[in-house]
């Protein structure tokens, strides 16, 4: 059938006019140049690749816990924004060997918005690497480049339900430092539990900033302290987080969401006393605090072969199949990039050219298709045999 | 350190993976630069929880044209020979008009929509049955014409496309009203619009027509295991090669001396050097951000991208459901819902974030891939467009919170129109908005879409006009700004398309 439009001859016409109507068009447009786009922009102070900043102060918040407040080094820089939880990875250089390290935003985002700082708070025994050198070496004045904010350990308020139970152990609680605040000013319909495990009385960590919440906000927040290890004059909770302890501060805990933070062995006791509750999965969201600890099940002594892209060199490092094939890498000396250490963000993504390794369960982040085409996250995995992989490089320069 | 390689190409999305894929099968040395730290730009996956989403894929339709020479699944499987298992959509869509209470599934092939729409609007069968034919005789046109190697035959053209031709100036709008499609009948056929982002009285009624085609008429598949299958099948092809790729490394600079490319500087510091680049990254952002210097830039190529329209954007909520889709009454693969099918109105009401005329093209991916989450759960992805414009003002401190609000709009509409609770099962959700996409891909404000394809710009005028808009000798375009438009399909066949003229071109002394 012939299909006309206006009359047939117009269409044709029409058609070899096309490329006159372009070149009209293109004749009539601006030479200007563009400048960068908004979005791009928008995206720069949401996302920028690294941040730079100067330790304004140091607070000691127990013996062997400090928290640094820090300043973008740049005098028109501001923090970048971020979600209550999230955290950024620090990056350290150590005799040689650069590190990084997730550490949680421990200021509340407005505070930190308003006077463009974040806080941090590291303790010494969380990681045996990084931390110690950080207590030795950050002072007043020290600069320190960190990630972007990064992690999915936030509040959602289209998922989460309007009471919440956070449970933390340590200094697993920094992010709740930032959280509760955040919630209690600005999501009027959420009150909050929080648990809070220590060992002993004097590892509380902000222990001036709870009850000051508490008594601004007595109906939406409760603080609980749970000693493990108590003095004789301590009258609050004893023994750890459990299913019974849950139970006495939080009537229904089928109407609750759960945020989890703290060392593994805490989320391994957690996750057989929360067994016991039915919870739905969409109600608990966790976050592991440390690179996680394995037993010498394999050889302990195992030799990597490396390759990082854009060089033919291929690089023979040991490892241990006590330790992440991470950890092996930078012990090595050769900057692999990495950000949340949990296998959960990707940014490690490396190719496995050859060996075997161990993926636990729960931090295995990796895409089906990467399973396929053999690809993996060295942060979360663990040496079984010798292996050849194929690194990236890091993007950041030094 | 300076390297040297034939062809370098910039940005592994789809069209930069298929750029490199051929100049690499080809035997030409091939080195392809990607700024994030995983291939396929906006064809990847991430996992949230036990949840692995797929960020951007709704459909690669044409899957019947394996037999012929132009689709992309056979291109892909065929003729490359990648590593991919694909899985097929059950049927074409559901459309929900709230405003006329239009609740309707269409199904795949011509005859049973014609059926159908016959069946909602008594009377409708002769003009709908012309104007789907007609869309056939366009799209089998448009193939023809693109898998050609020399300038088109336009005697062969008039003699066998005549209609491809008499049609080929003017918007889908004004085809559609010269076959007299009704009202009703257009409400069923043109939800389909979203997909190339330009209501139906500004889109080249080509493009429309093929696409329409491609999708009604032979049905559709996805990958089984995301869209990052195709890009890391990709990848995996391109070593096969004998090609090479660097993640994390972002070019800063495209160096261009005498009108001719010279090679690029990384963000790692490296400076190599090329015969021929192969740019994944817009005309947009080579014309204006990447060439060095920038005196280099010709002031025509400026006005050339000044004078194209620039596509939208998108916001999709992807929703980790904590319970069996049927449980859940979803029922279909794809949903389009929207107030009403005035696509000019709907465009409008894009510019906005406060806006009710919004059109939703959501995907419940357990539909056609069963196995995508684990048993009793659910993938859904709520996908609306957006004009970057509407994004602009959003200051940084209240991002979160705005778009919390837009996902919120769009699960309301998603939960009103079907009458499902969605939001009591939510286990996982993200939302990426025109930021999120400008993040991982770099593209001009978030951009998804490419330039919009009006009729004096559509893929013909672009065709024919494609060696005037590099510019530069030795630079060539690919992905969805270059000539085919943007979308899966277009974009893999640009790439394979500028990998074979670049290495033809090399092979003749062209862009010396």
């Amino acid at each position: 059938m012939k299909i006309t439009v206006r009359n047939s001859l117009v269409d044709m016409a029409a058609f070899l006019l096309h490329l006159r109507t372009r070149n009209g068009r293109f004749r009539r447009a601006s030479s200007a140049s563009r400048e960068t786009g908004r979005i791009n922009e928008l995206s720069s102070r949401i996302h920028p690749p690294v941040q730079s900043f100067k330790i304004t102060s140091r607070t000691e918040e127990s013996p062997t816990t400090a928290t640094f407040r820090m300043t973008p080094v740049e005098p028109n820089g501001k923090v970048a924004v971020f979600r209550a939880g999230q955290y950024i990875s620090v990056e350290a250089d150590i005799d040689g060997i650069c590190i990084s390290r997730p550490f949680s935003i421990a200021s509340p985002p407005d505070d930190s918005y308003r006077e463009n700082y974040y806080d941090l708070t590291v303790r010494t025994k969380d990681d045996g690497f990084l931390a110690p050198w950080v207590m030795k070496n950050w002072a007043v004045g020290s600069i320190v480049q960190t990630s972007d904010p990064q992690g999915y350990f936030h509040y959602e308020s289209l998922r989460d339900l309007d009471t919440l139970v956070c449970l933390a152990g340590g200094s697993g609680v920094t992010p709740f430092r930032s959280m509760i605040p955040d919630l209690l000013r600005n999501e009027p319909d959420v009150s909050i539990v929080l648990l809070y495990g220590v060992t002993s009385p004097n590892e509380v960590l902000f222990r001036e900033d709870w009850p000051q919440m508490v008594s601004k906000y007595p109906q939406r927040f409760r603080f609980i302290p749970v000693c493990s290890e108590p003095a004789d004059d301590w009258s609050g909770e004893t023994g750890f987080l459990s299913v019974d302890l849950i139970g006495r501060y939080v009537s229904t805990p089928q109407g609750a969401s759960f945020f989890i933070c703290g060392p593994s062995a805490m989320h391994a006791f957690l996750d057989s006393e929360l067994a016991k509750l039915n919870l739905k999965p969409r109600q608990v969201r966790r976050e592991n605090f440390g690179d996680g600890e394995r037993k010498r099940s394999f050889p302990g002594s195992l030799q990597i072969s490396v390759q990082i892209e854009g060089s033919d060199t291929v690089l023979e490092i040991p490892a241990d199949s006590a330790e992440t094939v991470l950890v092996a890498l930078e012990r090595a000396g050769l900057n692999p990039p990495a950000l949340c250490r949990s296998g959960e963000c990707g940014w490690c993504r490396s190719r496995l050219v050859d060996g075997a390794v161990y993926v636990p369960e729960n931090s295995d982040g990796r895409r089906a298709a990467d399973l396929k085409f053999g690809y993996f996250h060295p942060c979360s995995s663990w040496p079984q045999s010798n292996l050849a992989i194929r690194i990236p490089r890091n993007p950041k320069k030094y | 350190m300076t390297a040297s390689y034939d062809i370098i190409v910039i940005g592994a999305g789809l069209g930069g993976l298929g750029a490199a894929f051929e100049a690499s099968r080809a035997g030409r040395r091939v080195l392809l630069l990607e700024q994030h730290n995983l291939p396929g730009g906006f064809a990847t996956s991430f996992v949230r929880g036990r949840f692995e989403f797929e960020p951007s894929l709704h459909e690669l339709p044409d899957v019947n044209s394996i037999e012929e020479a132009a689709g992309t699944i056979r291109y892909l499987v065929d003729d490359a020979g990648l590593d991919i298992d694909f899985v097929s959509i059950p049927e074409a869509y559901r459309v929900i008009l709230t405003e006329n209470g239009t609740n309707v599934r269409m199904p795949f092939g011509l005859s049973q929509c014609a059926d159908l729409i016959e069946k909602e609007v008594p009377g409708s069968r002769e003009s709908v049955t012309a104007y789907l034919d007609l869309c056939a005789e366009v799209q089998a046109a448009f193939r023809a014409l693109s898998g050609g190697e020399g300038p088109p035959d336009y005697r062969k053209i008039f003699k066998e496309h005549g209609n491809f031709l008499r049609t080929g100036s003017y918007t889908a709008e004004e085809v559609a009203d010269a076959l007299n499609l009704p009202a009703k009948a257009r409400d069923l056929l043109y939800p389909y619009w979203c997909y190339l982002g330009v209501p139906m009285n500004r889109v080249s009624f080509t493009i429309w027509a093929s696409l329409l085609n491609a999708y009604l008429s032979a049905g559709a598949v996805i990958p089984k295991l995301r869209s990052h299958e195709i890009s890391a099948a990709f990848v995996r092809g391109i070593e096969d090669h004998g090609g090479e790729i660097r993640l994390n490394t972002r070019v800063e600079h495209v160096l261009v001396e005498d009108g001719r490319i010279q090679g690029v500087e990384t963000s790692l510091g490296e400076r190599i050097t090329c015969e021929a680049l192969i740019s994944n990254a817009s005309p947009t952002l080579m014309f204006n951000f990447l060439i060095h210097p920038s005196s280099a830039i010709p002031a025509a190529a400026k006005k050339m991208v000044n004078a194209r329209r620039h596509g939208f954007s998108l916001v999709v909520v992807y929703l980790g459901l904590d319970a069996d889709r049927h449980a859940l009454g979803l029922e279909d693969y794809s949903y389009f819902i929207a107030p009403h099918m005035d696509t000019e109105k709907l465009y409008q009401g894009i510019y906005s974030l406060e806006s009710d005329e919004i059109m939703q093209a959501s995907v419940c991916l357990n539909a056609a891939n069963p196995t995508c989450s684990p048993n009793g759960t659910t993938i859904l992805a709520l996908t609306a467009g957006y004009r970057s414009e509407a994004w602009e003002d959003v200051r940084a401190e209240d991002y979160f919170r705005v778009k919390t609000r837009a996902a919120d709009r769009l699960i309301r509409q998603f939960e009103q129109a079907t009458g499902t609770d969605i939001r009591s099962h939510i286990e996982e959700i993200e939302i990426a908005t025109p930021q999120t996409f400008a993040r991982y891909t770099g593209a001009y404000d978030g951009i998804v879409y490419g330039y919009e394809p009006e009729p004096w710009y559509s893929v013909v005028p672009r065709a024919l006009s494609m060696k005037k808009e590099t510019f530069v000798r030795g630079l060539y375009f690919c992905g969805g700004f270059s000539y085919r438009c943007h979308g899966y399909g277009s974009s893999i066949l640009s790439g394979k398309d500028a990998g074979e003229t670049a290495v033809r071109d090399l092979e003749s002394g062209v862009t010396t």
